[in-house]
């Protein structure tokens, strides 16, 4: 479980720019083995948000717990139950699957055994075996992805969270990602995901929270979502909410 | 303690590095092979050239001491310096006889009248050149010689200069003449086999997104920054064996240097206290290259800072090939500078203990001092100095 308090980030002013308030007063609660999405636009703070979850970042107020554990002062104990997954997050090129699968169950603590039973079984889940001693370098996109989902998940966590995972996948690759989602919340695992993309939240999520300028503007089911619904499709609905928001906050600023 | 993180960051940054040929020939081949070749090669050359010009048959015009000439072709000949010394009676220049290249160089002899004696000026005239030079310096033999023969005639008796008599051992020369350099290849060699590796394994990996990806996991960091830190000193390491390697091909395939080089009188003490000094010097540049690529933002940023070190050490370094250079107080007081410096000492066997220990001591002093400075640049603000912004 994720449940997430009243969480406020500002980015100190850069020189001469403003400080920026990246995530503002946002709450919400994520249940385990539901999908939860956390959508927006570009630079409405979600990356912020889920670095703040996976104990990267510290909140400037509010209050964050993963799996029943604070973030602020149980750091390690979150960090060994969460599995997160950014697009911007690389892989050790010169290292094959097997090698980062090993060196990553390492630093997880798993003891010898355990780790060559996770190695095995993430193997056979993510189709590694055709390529699992080559360097990851000379994978191809899809096969990079997979790497790296198995690496997030080396550990077997209880929350996973992904952050703009299918950025730069085909669709194949994105599609199968979307098979692993749903695999983990029917294994009961919280999973928490951000995107740009409407279609994914209509096809994965449960829940959704809404982003714009680090507030959050619709927090519910997707249920709730449908039946609020004024546009004719969703992403004219997502549109409609941010236009609505923006001249909320003009409003304000007037 | 549990050394498992350390052992495997250490371990996964050893395979990457053994998959990446860049590393490996900057870490290995080039201290090994490349420097010591390159040497090699520009004394062979060197040598060569110095051979075809000390063999040149070289013309010197002569004037104002013409019945001196006919000694003087004999002198040459005893000394076997291949000189042809030719009388010229001509108004021309000197300057355009050896623009010409009519004569090598050109003896210009005046009267002077100082009292009861009579005097003889004589002023040599060359163009700096490599021929110039060869041809002033068997004219100053030649010319020597030719004094002294009118002194013994004139008064019955000469003076004749021998060698001096040099206490120094065999060790004391050798450190003194090949210790120094010895030492600044060892040194900087030490500095690039760290530096091909500290900016990727910090900012390349802050860049890249993998560093991330590490901290997301329960390990605590400074383990991890541990198994990174260990592994850059490995290099450097290997880069410190790979140059002494080069150095000891080098000498022995320029087998007249080795005994030359007073290597076998070194006693064992002495070559574990340089081992020490390597050592230390290797961890200070891991400690310092590592913290640069840790607080840098992008490995542009490392590589430039690191580049600027570079330039830095090798500026402090060329005191220690300096001729005459010696450990004083200042030295010993300069980091990196100083472990150079103690080990030419301990080649020539001048260093001694305190001085060994003082050095050593103040190496690891900048070394834990820095690691500190970083210790507490990451926990003041670790989103700021470990993500990329």
């Amino acid at each position: 479980m994720i449940e997430v308090k009243n969480v406020h980030k500002i980015y100190p002013a850069s020189k001469g720019g403003e400080e920026v308030h990246a995530v503002n007063n946002v709450s919400f609660r994520c249940e385990p083995g539901r999908v939860f999405a956390l959508l927006g636009p570009n630079g409405s703070g979600k990356t912020t948000l889920l670095r703040m979850i996976s104990t990267l970042m510290k909140p400037l107020k509010g209050e964050i717990k993963v799996a029943g554990m604070d973030i602020s002062s149980d750091g390690a104990a979150v960090r060994s139950q969460i599995g997160f997954l950014t697009g911007s997050a690389g892989l050790h090129e010169k290292l094959s699957a097997r090698e980062t699968l090993n060196y990553f169950g390492k630093l997880h603590g798993l003891g010898r055994d355990l780790l060559e039973l996770r190695i095995e079984e993430l193997v056979e889940r993510f189709e590694l075996g055709e390529f699992l001693d080559r360097p990851t370098g000379k994978l191809s996109m899809g096969q990079k992805q997979r790497v790296m989902l198995a690496r997030t998940l080396v550990h077997d966590p209880e929350v996973v969270v992904f952050d703009e995972a299918t950025t730069g996948l085909d669709v194949l690759a994105a599609k199968s990602l979307m098979d692993i989602i749903r695999s983990c919340r029917e294994d009961g695992k919280t999973v928490l995901f951000s995107t740009h993309i409407m279609g994914e939240v209509s096809m994965l999520a449960d829940d959704v929270l809404i982003l714009h300028k680090g507030r959050q503007i619709f927090e519910g089911t997707m249920d709730d979502f449908r039946a609020g619904q004024q546009s004719a499709s969703i992403e004219d609905e997502f549109v409609r909410l941010l236009e609505n928001a923006e001249s909320d906050m003009k409003g304000e600023k007037v | 303690m549990n050394v498992t993180i350390t052992i495997a960051s250490l371990m996964k940054e050893v395979c990457e590095a053994l998959r990446d040929k860049r590393t490996l020939v900057l870490t290995v081949l080039v201290p090994l092979v490349f420097y010591p070749g390159l040497i090699m090669m520009a004394g062979g050359l060197g040598a060569q050239q110095k051979q075809k010009v000390e063999q040149s048959e070289l013309v010197i015009g002569v004037s104002g001491m013409d019945s001196d000439v006919a000694e003087l072709t004999e002198i040459s000949s005893k000394q076997k310096n291949n000189l042809q010394w030719r009388s010229y009676q001509s108004e021309r220049e000197i300057k355009s006889l050896l623009d010409a290249g009519e004569v090598q160089a050109f003896v210009q002899a005046s009267q002077i009248e100082e009292g009861d004696f009579e005097s003889t000026q004589v002023e040599v005239h060359y163009l700096y050149s490599a021929q110039g030079l060869a041809a002033q310096a068997r004219i100053k033999a030649a010319l020597k010689t030719l004094k002294d023969n009118k002194v013994q005639a004139q008064m019955g008796r000469v003076i004749v200069l021998e060698d001096d008599v040099n206490y120094a051992t065999l060790r004391m020369k050798a450190g003194n003449q090949f210790g120094g350099t010895a030492a600044y290849f060892l040194a900087f060699l030490a500095f690039t086999g760290c530096m091909a590796v500290a900016v990727d394994v910090a900012a390349g990996e802050k860049e890249r997104g993998t560093l991330e990806a590490v901290l997301v996991t329960p390990a605590p960091f400074w383990k991890v920054a541990l198994g990174k830190l260990y592994f850059i000193v490995v290099m450097g390491t290997l880069s410190v064996i790979s140059t002494a390697g080069g150095i000891g091909l080098m000498a022995l395939l320029a087998s007249q240097v080795a005994p030359a080089m007073g290597i076998g009188n070194i006693d064992v003490w002495s070559v574990l206290g340089m081992i020490v000094l390597l050592l230390s010097l290797v961890f200070f540049f891991a400690v310092l290259l590592f913290s640069v690529s840790i607080l840098a933002r992008s490995s542009k940023e490392a590589h430039m800072k690191a580049s600027l070190l570079m330039l830095v050490v090798a500026m402090s370094l060329v005191y220690c090939i300096l001729p005459g250079a010696e450990v004083t107080s200042g030295v010993l007081y300069t980091p990196v500078l100083n472990v150079a410096m103690a080990i030419k000492g301990l080649w020539e066997g001048s260093l001694s203990g305190g001085q060994f220990v003082l050095v050593l001591g103040m190496m690891a002093a900048i070394s834990m001092l820095i690691l500190w400075y970083v210790n507490y640049r990451v926990k003041q603000d670790p989103e700021k100095v470990l993500l990329r912004q």
